[in-house]
């Protein structure tokens, strides 16, 4: 019977050195599932930091060359290389390498347009963003961004030097940043039109004051909506020009500055086109005046595939003026722009005169960028217009032509 | 001898009882050890490959082959709560919008399992339909933060508003051994998209 017991024993023993394995294997993969899940975290977090690398390397020089490999982090490595695709824009694609595993991230980037911006804003001087405004669209201040209450922005907000107060919320200072809010960010005006001024030098239509007769130089556009603008050339008040054409025959590329001059401006746009205004040397010039409704011929907010735009690009203000023979004549009760409009040195407002009185709205539909806030209203009891301003969702994708860019990347897209 | 016999006998026979005693105590150990081991593998290994595919559908968020198709960076997520996302992304990058949706069913719905705390969570791309993609779910459990690092609470009606999102999923066994379920947990606490307000 003893022998029995030691057969018994060893087979046992047998069957247990057998299970252990298995119970032994399963730990094992187990910690192996882990490791694999580890390794791959590691893998990708290698060629995020790369595409960071690769990305800041972009923002400070939009027009490297990028190309590295094998660059060692911990334990892993990562290759990183830009490529300029046919659309111009450049693909950054950061490979991370940890063990066994792989991972790629391709990020694309694309010039930025100032077009971008529902409100863009180089210093906002003592005005603030209260309780009861809304920004909607991507919104920028070079400077402080200053808010009480609770203003509500809809866009990304972006600022250079953070907000006033400087941390927030603050007491009833608690805005709303739907969109996300970023500090340190520098996106500056253009040091002037240059760019603008070669776009319409080639293939586009510049306007140059004559010598004579003697007067501020103006031209007055008056889009139509099928594709043509009517336009007349002035020159103090004597009329020089006057004629209709269509906006490509005038412009190919859809670019009409007048330099040393103002630009008064009206109508219904069916096209694209950006009229700029640049006062050279020529005082009390380089300004748009807005003389009535601005519209596309194609609305946007019903069709949001349309392809009109316009952009108002000023070296000084954009300007709703009072009437021709005011206060004779009265002031229109709502007025509706849609546009891009752009003061590289000014503002965006409307000439305010108590006798106007309270009025309705200024229906805005496209981008705001200027140099300081401008004003629709004063007094108490206010008179002149409210502000309804909405961002063109479409500026996000495509702009005027040739509208002010802002010489700094945008990541279009971030697969990882 | 016969007195040495018998004794052997009982000797034999005790000794045999223990044996026996220590076989069955063992094949239950190793019953209950194979049983919990093979359910920790299989939940773990549940968790990651669910947690690899979460973890690429939410780094996708707002992502679109074809850029120009997201119109608006800051409309990404369409819909949120404590156990329900929805947002716009490009499952399979071929440069179609599409939705996709989690959300974490009822716990009846699981009734077939012994185990009552397991819910299915479901992932729906461009569609309405219920279709289960995991089961043994205990902890779905969302909780989003503002840019300024503040909580959302749910019911959320400004998604745009969302900057962060952590997640916490948690998975158990359907079926326990002794009353023992499996159980393995997983937690990102800054789960989000670079495509998310990028423009």
């Amino acid at each position: 019977m003893g022998k029995y017991s030691l057969i018994l024993i060893l087979g046992f023993s047998i069957v247990v050195l057998g299970l252990i394995p298995l119970i032994h294997g399963r730990a094992s993969r187990s910690y192996e599932n882990y490791i694999d899940y580890y390794e791959s975290s590691q893998a990708r977090n290698i060629a995020i930091s790369g595409a960071n690398f690769a990305a800041n390397m972009l923002f400070q020089n939009s027009s490297a060359s990028i190309s590295y490999s094998n660059i060692q982090m911990g334990e892993g490595s990562f290759s990183i290389s830009t490529t300029i695709q046919p659309d111009s824009t450049i693909l950054l694609t950061s490979s991370g390498k940890f063990h066994r595993k792989n991972h790629t991230v391709e990020v694309l980037f694309g010039p930025s347009s100032f077009a971008k911006f529902g409100v863009y804003l180089a210093t906002m001087g003592s005005i603030y963003w209260t309780t009861g405004d809304t920004v909607r669209g991507p919104s920028h201040v070079e400077n402080i961004l200053n808010v009480y209450g609770t203003p509500v922005f809809f866009g990304k907000v972006t600022t250079l030097n953070g907000t006033n107060p400087s941390i927030l919320p603050n007491g009833p200072t608690n805005p709303k940043f739907y969109g996300g809010y970023q500090s340190g960010i520098s996106v500056s005006m253009p040091p002037n039109l240059n760019n603008l001024q070669m776009a319409a030098s080639s293939g586009g239509k510049i306007f140059t004051p004559p010598a004579s007769p003697i007067g501020t130089y103006e031209l007055y556009f008056k889009f139509n909506s099928n594709g043509t603008v009517s336009y007349k050339e002035y020159k103090g008040s004597i009329q020089l020009f006057d004629t209709t054409v269509g906006i490509n025959q005038l412009a190919p590329n859809g670019v009409i500055l007048v330099s040393g001059g103002n630009i008064k401006v009206e109508g219904t746009v069916n096209g694209k086109v950006t009229l700029c205004a640049t006062s050279g040397s020529v005082s009390g010039t380089g300004k748009i005046y807005i003389k009535g409704n601005i519209l596309y011929n194609d609305n946007p907010i019903d069709n949001p595939s349309s392809d009109d735009f316009l952009g108002l690009v000023a070296e000084k203000d954009v300007v709703i003026p009072l009437p021709d023979g005011f206060p004779g004549t009265t002031c229109p009760t709502n007025i509706d722009i849609y546009a891009c409009v752009f003061s590289r040195t000014g503002k965006f407002y409307a000439e305010l005169d108590y006798k106007m009185g309270k009025l309705g709205n200024v229906n805005f539909y496209g981008s705001m960028s200027s140099y300081t806030i401008g004003a629709f209203s004063a007094g108490s009891p206010s008179y002149g217009y409210s502000n309804n301003f909405h961002f063109d969702r479409r500026l996000l994708i495509e702009t005027p032509p040739y509208y002010p860019k802002t010489n700094i990347l945008e990541i279009l897209s971030w697969k990882e | 001898m016969g007195n040495s016999t018998i004794l052997d006998l009982m000797i034999s026979i005790v000794v045999a009882g223990f044996l026996f005693l220590m076989v069955i105590r063992i094949n239950g150990g190793t019953t209950e050890n194979t049983f919990i081991y093979g359910n920790n593998l299989t939940v773990q290994e549940n968790l990651v490959s669910f947690v690899k595919i979460i973890e690429n559908d939410f780094r996708l968020m707002g992502y679109c082959a074809d850029y120009k198709k997201i119109s608006d960076p800051s409309a990404i997520i369409l819909s949120a709560d404590s156990n329900r996302i929805k947002f716009i992304t490009d499952v399979g990058s071929d440069g179609m919008l599409d939705t996709l949706e989690y959300f974490l069913g009822d716990s009846t719905a699981l009734r077939s399992t012994p185990n009552p705390k397991d819910r299915p969570l479901y992932r729906n791309v461009n569609s309405d339909k219920t279709t289960v993609f995991l089961f043994g779910i205990i902890e779905f459990k969302f909780h989003f933060l503002s840019v300024l690092g503040d909580t959302i609470k749910p019911p959320i009606t400004e998604p745009r508003s969302i900057h962060s999102i952590s997640l916490t999923v948690g998975l158990e066994s359907p079926a326990a051994y002794d009353k023992k379920y499996s159980s393995a947990y997983w937690r990102q606490l800054h789960l989000t998209s670079r495509n998310i307000n990028n423009r």
